[in-house]
């Protein structure tokens, strides 16, 4: 049985462009009074610059860019660690869980699975977090200016495992624990996939970088038939 | 019907440069004066800020920052021979404060102001009419209260005893 990890990145919607376009009508349209009127206050607006010149310069400031990062499994990242100012990248890699039941074994109970992802080190600061071959590595962040709701991991997997004879086993017998070396209190809850449905593992904070050791175990209370019996889940963090 | 400017009478043009004139003679009295900054040149109009750090750590470090060159051009005329304290200042800005640290060449103090505050940049006398520096303006707030552009103003005064 096998069952891989996905890392999807979400594009985050702008508000301020609608915002600007918004704005320059106001500039377009100077009101104006008599005539007379207006150029006696140029004039004396002319006065007073003549007087005092120009107090003060100015500088405007746009806000820091909205980001959002999740990896799953393997990862990119360029220039170190991403404390030490490294830039994390795209990664097409799909890693695989899995566990092979032996005959004897049919129905017998719950058995660890392995990965194949071989990230152990946390790609935030470096320190060795996640086993090999049991854990997955599961992080990222999402940035934004403003004060806008935290973004959503979520992971979605179909209602069930398939062999080629089509076969199935429901996803709701794969299970995973969160832990991580030196990690008291991890950021993903323990959880089983409920099959069919996306489910949400985390509503994470903006500005803050989470990352979990995933283990995943098979519960293996039921006989199934021979084969290879596969699917795939999608994680994905959304950001408002 | 079309409506034209109207002539600057001779009457009204005189006035001006009349005030004018009164301004440009104007002895330095003791307090605080303003300074003419009209020919300063700031290198970007307009500065997008960088999150300090690529990516928020574990502590969430939420600082944003950018760095830009300023060649000031202050007019000292009316200080011109005597003691002063020159100070630059940042314009209160509305929710989180602003944050500015310059490095200069020299001629002017370096320093750091918050918004709302103001920075002694020289003390002594005015030995130039118009005084020329370029400073290395690092400009730094809380990225997470920085949702639109904002405008900073920065000004110079004068203190004289």
């Amino acid at each position: 049985m096998a069952s891989n990890h996905e890392a999807i990145v979400c594009r985050l919607t702008d508000r301020r462009k609608a915002m600007r376009m918004r704005a320059l009508p106001a500039f377009a349209h100077s009101p104006c009074s008599a005539g007379q009127s207006r150029w006696r206050g140029l004039i004396y607006i002319c006065g007073t610059l003549l007087c005092t010149g120009a107090q003060a310069f100015s500088v405007s400031i746009t806000p820091g860019t909205r980001s959002l990062f999740l990896q799953v499994g393997a990862g990119t990242m360029t220039g170190g660690n991403f404390s030490s100012g490294g830039t994390p990248g795209n990664n097409a890699t799909v890693n695989s869980v899995s566990v092979t039941v032996p005959a004897a074994s049919l129905g017998t109970g719950s058995l660890a699975m392995n990965t194949d992802s071989t990230v152990t080190a946390s790609p935030y600061n470096g320190r060795a977090f996640c086993t090999m071959p049991t854990q997955v590595y599961v992080g990222g962040f999402y940035r934004a200016p403003g004060t806008e709701q935290r973004a959503i991991l979520s992971a979605a997997a179909p209602v069930s495992l398939t062999n080629a004879s089509g076969n199935t086993i429901p996803f709701n017998r794969v299970s995973w624990v969160s832990a991580g070396t030196a990690d008291s209190a991890p950021t993903i809850a323990d959880g089983t996939f409920v099959g069919g449905a996306s489910q949400t593992l985390r509503r994470i904070a903006r500005n803050t970088w989470f990352e979990s050791c995933l283990q995943f175990s098979y519960a293996n209370t039921q006989l199934v038939g021979s084969g290879e019996f596969k699917g795939t889940v999608i994680y994905t963090l959304t950001a408002p | 019907m079309m409506m034209q400017p109207p002539r600057l009478t001779g009457a009204v043009l005189a006035r001006c440069l009349l005030a004018a004139s009164l301004c440009a003679v104007q002895p330095a009295a003791a307090g605080t004066a303003r300074v003419d900054d009209s020919g300063t040149v700031v290198s970007q109009g307009v500065v997008p800020m960088r999150w300090r750090q690529l990516v928020p750590g574990r502590g969430a470090d939420n600082s944003v920052e950018a760095s830009l060159r300023v060649a000031l051009r202050l007019n000292l005329s009316r200080w011109l021979n005597q003691p002063v304290k020159l100070y630059m200042g940042l314009a209160p800005v509305a929710g989180e404060p602003v944050h500015a640290a310059w490095r200069t060449q020299g001629r002017l103090l370096p320093g750091s102001v918050r918004s709302g505050a103001r920075t002694l940049v020289f003390e002594g006398l005015a030995g130039t009419a118009s005084l020329e520096e370029t400073i290395e303006l690092t400009l730094r707030t809380d990225g997470r209260a920085l949702v639109s552009p904002q405008s900073l103003q920065f000004y110079f005064e004068v203190d004289t005893p």
